[in-house]
């Protein structure tokens, strides 16, 4: 029962949930899949905090959900970005950037 | 607009419940088929696959849980569920949910029930346009003892704040009574309002028909004119359009309809059907003596009433300084509308209203303390729900929404049995209190009731959520019933004993002093008998009635038909009742002596009587002798006096032979001689002592005085059954004299004391319902603390102990908690009873036999409380406790 809300993911998540969405209409399982396949290797998204972000963005109306048929012919939820989640997403990765340079402005302090 | 957004998605999200969670699991299907494709894919065979797939993805219904979550619809969800579970373990122990919809709905009904009194009398607004500027003026008068703060203004004072006063828009003069009305159906009486021209323009009552009247009308040269009541049109002429012009005859003389008022137009609740002017001369203006008109103004609008008082307080000065002769310790006395209307009831309205707060907060303790015994049963039901990983948030809420639910179970119930107590409260009201027609359920006090009850629900609720669930969690699963012995819990349940039995000793001590107040009124000696005495009321209208002698001889001949009757034992007439209207208050001067100054005025009452009176009414005569047939108009005037006016005038010499007249300007009248002394009769009210009164015979009265006389007949059965007799025979001598105010002596002696009757009533109703909570309180702590220490005690017993020490040991701690609670109450009752001050009689709010004798009996009460369970104590068996274990 370990609650993964609260991890520094939980933010990051979100902006990486909507990153991937940008690129393309995503099902679930292919957005944990691509998180993963774009950090070569390094992000794995355990599920347990992958569906109930989905369900966040969706209440924040950051992103929209419908069902799809996927190229196998499969029905799957794909979500897309709304135009909201667009204008969020430019505005977290700003922040991020700014926030990552910060940070390694400080990691590669020297005195 | 996110926020709408996220409130659409949860409503959604609620409604498409089960189509949602299908949703997710056919996602987390898919999900899973996808992970295990590409396991296959990578080699995997079909069973390692899934497996590995199953892992990766981790617990699905902990996911779903998450989910859901996020949704933000979780809290309804739950409260939804709560409420169904706090439902099904109310149907689990229907008889602790019986108990606790009951106490609390008792607790809630008595407070619904009153408060829509206080509601319907004290706080609906005035049916007045901007009521909160009316205000009455009244003089005062100090050299009565107390003061008195309402005397009927005379003319010239009137006249002078009209001209003066700064402060009011306009000021009014009126007078309610009642009139004769002939000529439509059968006579009736009427309520007639007399009023000078400006009072329904200050009133703003505006007509529907016609007008209202114009300057001049109230002078008594003015027209014969009447303004009827919308209510008083619909019913007597259906609502006609045409009845303007039309004329009524009242008191035998006609009055044109001018004018028809709008719908609801009433003052001071009096039900006014008929408004005509008041006829003020230029004299009446002039007069200072006679204090008799009523007096409306309204404040402009920022003036408060603190500054009209200033005002009006600087006109008495300065009116006092230019006619020291009149004004010598008369000052003006400016009143609320409302408090003219109701400030009378106002006090025994709140002390009724705070005594059934107190059964409501005896009520929600003793719920709260049932609902402590059975959270301390159900600690394991708790232990296991926290287990499985509900959060003490979580806890909380379920023990709130589970008293709630009791609570507006109860209110529900407390409501319905409030609309029963409402009404049977109405038939138990005295009849005086104004405005009692406007009671019902409103709006208002449903939103009471509601409030009410889920302030008891989350009082309760919050206080059992909020107790320290103390020990571990596998303590309270292995543990069992002992954890009740926790010491804080007990504490606890302890102080809910102390406040319930403190709190219904304040209502008990309440009660028993409303009880002795009603008690000492009825056993006082009036001063007269009132078994088997009937009463009427005439009119005698003056245009067929325009002499006293002619008066005389319509009360002769029906006195001498009444006295006829078989049944009849005597009768009379009078013009004051005892109990009923006050005399008329002069002063007189004594012959052969110089007149009394303005500051030591000898005042007394005037009785104008007919022969028999004292014999009929059952008053001693003292001394001399009564009226005979012989003391009439043409005979040597003459009068009787009471005891307290020798007392106080001729405290060392017999009166009888001295004479006395009025002291009253051009109206002197002739000198009378005192011939009879009788006992002193309670006039004014059970409770106010007898006052200096004269009586004197009607015939030698003036007119003005004889119009409207009392009949007055004793028998010697039911005296209603003399009732229709008399109206036959007020009718064969005049058809067109209605018979008024038929009733019982009894019953207007009863009438007198309804008002401290009313209270006494219900504030014992309250105090017992009260003790009864608070001891089946008591029996419930002190029943349960033995069941938790059978064992102890079947132990000590086993150790030798003699069972009686054990008895004694729970009934003294029983009784130290009730002792501890009842001094708490006693304290507290020194302490609030003053609030009753202005209710008691001859008995003081501090008055120490009441107080130890219900502390006694209380104490009582409790002793047999503690003593049933401590019987169950001494009896327990050391073998079944130890195996209860």
């Amino acid at each position: 029962m370990t609650d993964h809300r609260d991890d520094l993911l939980k933010g990051t998540l979100d902006l990486l949930i909507l990153k991937t969405l940008e690129l393309k209409p995503m099902h679930g399982w292919g957005i944990a899949e691509r998180i993963q396949l774009f950090s070569d290797d390094v992000l794995h998204v355990p599920t347990g905090s992958l569906y109930p972000a989905l369900q966040r963005l969706l209440r924040k109306g950051l992103i929209v959900a419908e069902w799809r048929q996927t190229e196998n012919n499969r029905r799957a939820r794909y979500y897309r970005l709304g135009s909201t989640g667009r204008k969020q997403l430019k505005v977290e990765t700003e922040s991020w950037n700014r926030t990552s340079v910060a940070i390694n402005r400080v990691l590669h302090a020297s005195l | 607009m996110p926020w709408l957004r996220g409130l659409i998605h949860r409503i959604t999200m609620l409604l498409g419940k089960n189509r949602e969670a299908q949703e997710l699991d056919e996602e987390i299907q898919f999900h899973l088929e996808q992970d295990i494709r590409r396991n296959v894919l990578a080699g995997m065979d079909e069973v390692e696959a899934r497996r590995q797939a199953r892992l990766r993805f981790g617990g699905v219904e902990n996911i779903k849980e998450q989910v859901r979550d996020e949704t933000g619809v979780r809290w309804i969800e739950d409260l939804i569920q709560d409420v169904r579970l706090a439902l099904r373990s109310s149907r689990r122990t229907p008889g602790f949910t019986a108990i606790a919809v009951l106490t609390i709905a008792l607790g809630v009904s008595a407070t619904s029930a009153i408060f829509s009194v206080v509601n319907g009398v004290l706080l609906n607004p005035l049916p007045h346009e901007d009521a909160e500027q009316l205000v009455v003026l009244w003089e005062t008068d100090r050299r009565y003892s107390p003061p008195a703060t309402r005397v009927n203004v005379s003319g010239a004072n009137f006249a002078d704040w009209r001209e003066l006063a700064r402060s009011f828009e306009g000021i009014g003069a009126y007078s309610i009574g009642t009139a004769t009305l002939t000529g439509l159906a059968e006579p009736e009486i009427v309520n007639r309002a007399w009023v000078t021209t400006d009072f329904l323009p200050l009133l703003r009552a505006r007509p529907v028909l016609g007008r209202v009247f114009v300057v001049g009308e109230d002078s008594p040269d003015g027209d014969a004119v009447v303004v009827l009541s919308h209510q008083f049109w619909q019913a007597r002429f259906g609502g006609e359009q045409d009845v303007i012009g039309r004329t009524v005859t009242l008191n035998s003389a006609g009055f044109e309809i001018v004018g028809v008022l709008k719908a609801g137009v009433d003052f001071l609740a009096r039900g006014v059907q008929v408004w005509t002017p008041i006829r003020l001369a230029q004299s009446d203006l002039e007069n200072r003596r006679d204090h008799n008109l009523n007096v409306l103004a309204r404040m402009r609008p920022h003036v408060s009433l603190e500054q009209a008082q200033v005002e009006m307080d600087a006109i008495a000065d300065r009116v006092r300084l230019e006619h020291a002769e009149w004004m010598t310790e008369r000052g003006v006395n400016v009143v609320p509308l409302r408090d003219e209307l109701v400030g009378s009831v106002r006090p025994t309205l709140l002390v009724l209203l705070g005594g059934a707060t107190l059964v409501l907060l005896i009520a929600t303790v003793n719920v709260a303390g049932l609902l402590l015994v059975r959270s301390i049963g159900r600690r394991r039901e708790f232990a296991v729900q926290s287990a499985l990983g509900a959060g003490r948030g979580r806890l909380i809420r379920q023990t709130l929404t589970e008293s709630l639910t009791l609570s507006l179970m109860g209110g529900a119930l407390g409501l319905a049995l409030a609309t029963a107590g409402t009404n049977a409260l109405l038939a138990l009201a005295p009849n005086n209190i104004p405005r009692v027609d406007e009671v019902g359920l409103d709006i208002k006090v449903l939103g009471f009731a509601i409030g009410i009850s889920v302030f008891t629900g989350a009082a309760v609720g919050l206080f059992c959520a909020l107790q320290p669930f103390g020990t571990s969690l596998s303590e309270a699963l292995t543990e069992g019933g002992r954890w009740a012995t926790c010491s804080s819990r007990k504490r606890l349940r302890q102080a809910l004993v102390i406040g319930e039995m403190a709190l219904s000793m304040i209502l008990l001590i309440g009660a028993g002093l409303l009880t002795q107040t009603f008690w000492r009124l009825v056993s006082i000696d009036p001063g007269f008998t009132s078994e088997h005495i009937l009463t009427a009321r005439f009119r005698l209208p003056q245009n067929k009635y325009p002499d006293n002698a002619r008066m005389t001889t319509f009360y002769n001949q029906l006195l001498n038909e009444v006295r006829a009757m078989p049944q009849v034992n005597s009768a009379a007439m009078t013009r004051f009742l005892p109990l009923s209207d006050g005399p008329w208050t002069f002063s007189f001067a004594v012959e052969g002596q110089p007149p009394a100054l303005e500051g030591e005025k000898r005042t007394y009452g005037y009785h104008p009587i007919s022969t028999d009176y004292f014999r009929t009414a059952g008053i001693t005569l003292l001394h001399g002798r009564d009226l005979t047939e012989t003391d009439n108009a043409d005979a040597a005037p003459v009068l009787i006096i009471n005891d307290a006016m020798k007392r106080q005038f001729w405290p060392d010499e017999n009166p009888i032979g001295t004479r006395i007249r009025f002291d009253r300007d051009g109206d002197e009248g002739p000198w009378r001689e005192i011939v009879g002394i009788v006992r002193n009769v309670r006039h004014h009210a059970l409770h106010i002592d007898p006052r200096p009164t004269l009586y004197g015979p009607q015939s030698q009265a003036s007119a003005w005085m004889s119009d409207r006389m009392r009949l007055l007949v004793r028998t010697s059965s039911d005296p209603f059954q003399l009732a229709p007799t008399i109206r036959n025979i007020v009718s064969g001598l005049d058809p067109n004299l209605p018979v008024i105010d038929v009733q019982s002596m009894d019953q207007i002696v009863a009438g007198s004391v309804a008002r401290p009757r009313f209270s006494m009533l219900l504030q014992l109703t309250f105090a017992i319902v009260a003790g009864v909570l608070a001891l089946i309180g008591v029996y419930g702590a002190i029943s349960y603390s033995v069941r938790q220490r059978t064992a102890e005690f079947g132990l000590r017993i086993a150790l030798g102990a003699p069972s009686g020490a054990i008895g004694r040991l729970v009934l003294s701690q029983g009784m130290a908690l009730s002792c501890t609670g009842i001094g708490i109450g006693v304290l507290g009752a020194l302490f609030s009873t003053r609030l009753l001050k202005g209710l008691l009689f001859g008995v003081s709010a501090a008055d120490p036999l009441t107080y130890g004798v219900l502390a006694i009996l209380l104490g009582a009460a409790a002793a047999l409380a503690c003593y049933i369970p401590s019987r169950r104590a001494t009896a327990a068996d050391p073998m079944v406790a130890l195996r209860a274990e």
